[in-house]
């Protein structure tokens, strides 16, 4: 049972992490966002 | 062991923060800066604020609660959603079924600083059962439920990073506010807030090693989840084991490893396997996983 939950489980990570990096635009998603000063974040706000 | 975690945490933390340049600009302009780094596309596998002036990396706690905002946003919109946040989920469960807290022990910048604090008393009570339940609720509400149903249209709201995280206002926070007069008059009851879980984090730190890893980390909820379905997992060979609990005493995360050694709580620190006197422990690829064991069985079946 373990087996077949490492299985599912790692084939669904590759999937994810691999369409996340092709059909996304990690610029926009992420770097956008990590390149401003999020006020929240450091108690501002 | 001991030695050489404590050197690759140090050299994890310098590589996510090797943005010095930035990092004295900010101090010599008194001027909050962000390091700009086209490295912040990559999730980095550890706790670990982006606004710190010296950090080229993104947190992935931090870019999960965005995009969940911008997907909740977009939604709401009908526009089209940035499949970005598949490369964070991807990315996460990737690292936990590969080991499951291995990088809360051997990579996570807030765990490095925890351990520091920590060496000043060397006290590691342990918390009570129910404590170490809150990091799931962090998890849950914090990160997943609260971003995709609260938020601002104008202004995103990570609720995790505003209202809890001590890694933030450690890293970030204190930094940019000590230098940056602007942001010194902007001061709210926000700020109060998080300086005070900061410091109570703190203090728990001091007595009870790892404290935010045990109870609050939403991070280490998520890993401590695939502990026991892990491709690398801590095995006890019972034949050797003679229940001593040296492993359970030296354990920073309370566990008693003999009894429970893939524990949601391990944080695969190896410790255990350093002190163990006969051997019993090691951490190695779980045999359970192979198919070519089950076709093995099955041949000498048959024979």
């Amino acid at each position: 049972m373990k087996k077949i939950v490492f299985y599912i489980v790692l084939s669904l990570s590759i999937f994810l992490f691999l369409s996340g990096i092709i059909f996304g635009n990690l610029d926009e998603g992420i770097r956008s966002k990590a390149i401003t000063i999020c006020f929240e974040c450091i108690g501002i706000g | 062991m001991k030695k050489i975690r404590l050197k690759l945490q140090l050299l994890f933390f310098a590589i996510f923060n090797h943005d010095i340049v930035n990092f004295f600009r900010t101090i010599y302009e008194k001027k909050a800066r962000v390091s700009q780094s086209h490295l912040k596309n990559i999730c980095i596998p550890g706790l670990h604020c982006y606004s710190c002036p010296s950090a080229v990396t993104s947190c992935p706690i931090g870019a999960l609660q965005f995009w969940l905002n911008d997907v909740a946003m977009k939604f709401q919109l009908k526009e089209k959603i940035n499949l970005a946040g598949f490369y964070i989920i991807g990315f996460l469960s990737l690292s936990g079924i590969i080991g499951g807290r291995f990088f809360c022990g051997w990579v996570c910048p807030f765990g490095l600083t925890q351990e520091l604090i920590n060496k000043i008393t060397r006290k590691n009570i342990a918390f009570h059962k129910l404590f170490l339940y809150l990091k799931y609720i962090i998890f849950s509400l914090f990160v997943i439920i609260l971003p995709l149903l609260i938020y601002d249209i104008a202004l995103l709201s990570p609720w995790f990073c505003k209202y809890i995280c001590p890694a933030g206002t450690l890293y970030a926070g204190i930094p940019l506010i000590a230098v940056d007069e602007g942001l010194r008059q902007s001061l709210s009851y926000l700020t109060l807030l998080k300086t005070t879980i900061l410091i109570s984090f703190i203090i728990l730190i001091l007595f009870s090693n790892r404290a935010f890893c045990k109870i609050g980390c939403p991070l280490g909820a998520f890993w401590g989840l695939f502990n026991k379905i892990s491709l690398f997992k801590l095995h006890i060979n019972h034949t050797k084991c003679t229940s001593c609990n040296l492993c359970g005493k030296k354990c920073m995360m309370n566990i008693t490893v003999f009894q429970n050694p893939n524990s949601n709580e391990c944080i695969r620190c190896l410790e255990c396997v350093n002190v163990c006197p006969t051997n019993a422990i090691s951490f190695k690829i779980d045999d359970n996983l192979s198919f070519n064991k089950t076709k093995l069985i099955n041949k000498e079946d048959k024979i």
